[in-house]
């Protein structure tokens, strides 16, 4: 591995989806990097992009998707020049992925620790000692009698519970890159916190890079380094996450951040974003002019280039071009 | 009477001691129970907004639509301006159904596909003779403008609409029939934050403008302390907090209140277990605290005796034997 070299390069990835008459452009030109142990939040609403930003980086994307990219390199190497068959022994054990429903990742029909043992022989580990292994990651996320949830079938536990025996699955492939896509939002309050840490935790010890897909600006603002906030399908906006969540350059982020915050201060009024996520972005100009409070007549017409305003802190604006 | 009923406002609202089973069937056909609601006690006076928070199966949900006849509690009354509506059958209710109201958590699947959104909206109009059959178009158009929507949406279909619009129309559903109560289940935990806004100012307003009652039932803390005037907190079916909104956030004396709003401030990097009750010598669950298994305050009488609900003059009551001293100093905030 080259020093200079990011764990984790994409650039201009686009991914269409072919339906019936008509194409949807799901994610329209994403460029980031990540940075060994590194964690980069990628956060939108519903229909912005981040959950098939993370797909296509691990190729899970459905045949009826088309997935294109000037560049997708893993520590220096092109991705996108491999094959399936080369990639597939990439896939879990370097890039490891927790999703946001826990149940997907399970075969129903075998028990927790027929899928832990899977994961430590996939990794290379010692399979003789598997129990032992299992046991004290089971442990590690904070479940207290690892023998019985061994034994378990993932339809016996409890969505938090599964949720923590996925992460530990993922744990045990050591993984250098995770992506996490919402591995929380079906989860209590207490208990995404408790995960929260649990993820904070192992990065801390192995080091690992996650790539952490959330709609919760509380959530990325304490578990990431970096913030890429998506808009139908675009990185509307990208710097580190204490510049992002106290100076965003975005009238989209400036938008989101004062609703959470007139929430958090329990205003009489809530700040309002007008208008609704979704929808077909228009044939030119910005994607968010429709919404947008600071709307001029050259929105409709130009798109935004991506403009950096201050080191490592760029958004897509034509406030912001010079 | 409980302390609640001292306030000056007569409850619209007042369940009493309700008692609530579920017969859970094991994928082996052994039946259990599942005490849903354990001895609830909660009043909703008119115009208020009570909030329900907790954990998912805390039986937040139970409650409500235990409330609105959904489910019949199997003891205690729930008292509707004084009437015992818990004990009515169906056709005894009926007289009571206009008056609550339910917002569910998704809008999509609480309108029937095939029919236009002038449709779902007209059938209660006529159910309950709200106006005149002429007079319904420009009722439903007029509800859509009180939420924020133009008349047109009135043709359009709900799978041609966004998750936030089809929430508002369902609000305006909700309030077409003038109800006294509506019971919202996380109404807004399924929306976008941009839209989410847009929900939470419409319910504040309709409550303003109607004064229209609501229990609010949400896992979101933050939305509950924008919206409602009094919280109660549930832990596995019982109400273990209930106060003035202001006098949670400031002031929590349950130890499960604390460490919710702990959850939310983030990151503290401690990371509790999963309850180990089989650790824990109770000898008789229905003569202990409930909360005892996971609470770092526990005493030994946490395990053999259940902790009341006893109410101070602000109306503010933690079902506790060792709640965390009023006014700490501490900031939750």
């Amino acid at each position: 591995m080259s020093a200079a070299a990011p764990l984790l390069e994409v650039s201009n990835l686009c991914a269409t989806f072919a339906g019936a008459g008509r194409e949807v452009r799901a994610v329209r030109g994403a460029s980031f990097t990540i940075e060994v142990g590194q964690t980069l939040g990628l956060i939108g609403e519903s229909g912005s992009g981040k959950t098939v930003t993370g797909l296509a980086i691990l190729r899970l994307l459905p045949a009826h998707a088309s997935v294109s990219a000037d560049r997708i390199a893993y520590r220096g190497e092109n991705l996108a020049a491999m094959s399936d068959d080369e990639f597939r022994r990439l896939r879990g054990v370097e890039l490891g992925m927790i999703f946001q429903d826990p149940a997907g990742s399970f075969n129903p029909a075998k028990r927790i620790g027929w899928h832990l043992r899977e994961a430590i022989r996939r990794r290379g580990g010692e399979v003789e000692r598997w129990e032992a292994e299992a046991g004290d990651m089971l442990r590690e996320v904070g479940i207290r009698m690892p023998q019985r949830v061994l034994g378990a079938y993932p339809h016996q536990l409890s969505g938090g519970m599964l949720q923590r025996a996925l992460i530990a699955m993922v744990f045990l492939l050591r993984p250098a890159l995770i992506i996490a896509d919402e591995p929380t939002t079906n989860l209590d309050n207490l208990v995404e916190r408790q995960i929260l840490a649990l993820i904070r935790a192992h990065q801390a010890k192995v080091g690992a890079a996650i790539l952490f897909v959330t709609h919760d600006l509380g959530i990325a603002g304490a578990l990431c380094d970096r913030i890429a906030v998506m808009y139908a399908g675009e990185i509307v906006e990208i710097g580190p996450a204490a510049a992002v969540l106290e100076r965003p350059l975005h009238p989209y982020a400036q938008g989101l951040l004062a609703t959470s915050r007139s929430l958090e201060r329990a205003d009489a009024e809530l700040h309002e974003l007008p208008g609704e996520p979704g929808g077909v972005p228009p044939e030119q100009g910005c994607a968010f002019a429709p919404r947008c409070i600071h709307v001029m007549a050259a929105c409709r017409e130009r798109h935004p280039a991506m403009t950096e305003v201050e080191p490592g802190h760029g958004a897509r604006c034509l406030l912001h071009e010079r | 009477m409980s302390a609640e009923g001292m306030s000056a406002a007569a409850p619209l609202i007042a369940a009493r001691d309700l008692v609530l089973d579920f017969h859970v069937k094991s994928a082996f056909g052994a039946a259990h129970g599942l005490r849903a609601l354990d001895d609830v006690s909660l009043d909703v006076r008119p115009g208020e907004i009570v909030g329900l928070v907790g954990e998912s199966g805390s039986g937040k949900t139970t409650l409500g639509k235990a409330i609105l006849g959904a489910h019949r509690p199997g003891a205690g009354r729930i008292l509707y301006r004084g009437t015992d509506i818990a004990a009515l059958d169906g056709a005894g209710r009926r007289p009571f159904r206009r008056e609550m109201q339910m917002v569910f958590q998704d809008p999509l699947s609480s309108f029937n596909p095939r029919f236009t959104i002038a449709s779902s909206l007209a059938l209660p109009l006529r159910l309950h003779r709200i106006c005149p059959e002429d007079a319904i178009p420009a009722t439903v158009a007029a509800l859509l403008q009180r939420v924020g929507l133009r008349p047109e949406h009135a043709a359009r279909y709900p799978h041609e609409l966004s998750g936030g619009q089809l929430q508002r129309i369902a609000i305006a559903r909700a309030i077409s029939v003038t109800p006294s109560l509506i019971v919202a289940d996380e109404a807004v935990s399924k929306l976008d934050v941009s839209v989410r806004a847009q929900v939470l100012n419409l319910l504040n307003r309709m409550n303003r403008e109607t004064g229209v009652s609501l229990i609010f039932i949400t896992h979101d803390l933050g939305v509950a302390r924008f919206l409602c005037h009094r919280i109660a907190v549930m832990y596995f079916g019982r109400i273990v907090e209930i106060g003035p909104t202001a006098e949670i956030f400031a002031n929590p004396r349950h130890p499960y209140t604390r460490s919710l709003l702990d959850a939310r401030h983030g990151g503290s990097g401690h990371v509790a277990t999963d309850a180990d009750e089989t650790a824990l010598s109770i000898v008789d669950p229905a003569r202990a605290c409930n909360y005892a298994a996971r609470c770092a305050r526990r005493a030994p009488e946490c395990l053999t005796a259940r902790p009341r609900l006893d109410f101070d003059a602000a109306g503010h009551a933690a079902a506790c034997f060792a709640p965390l001293p009023p006014a700490s100093g501490e900031s939750v905030t």
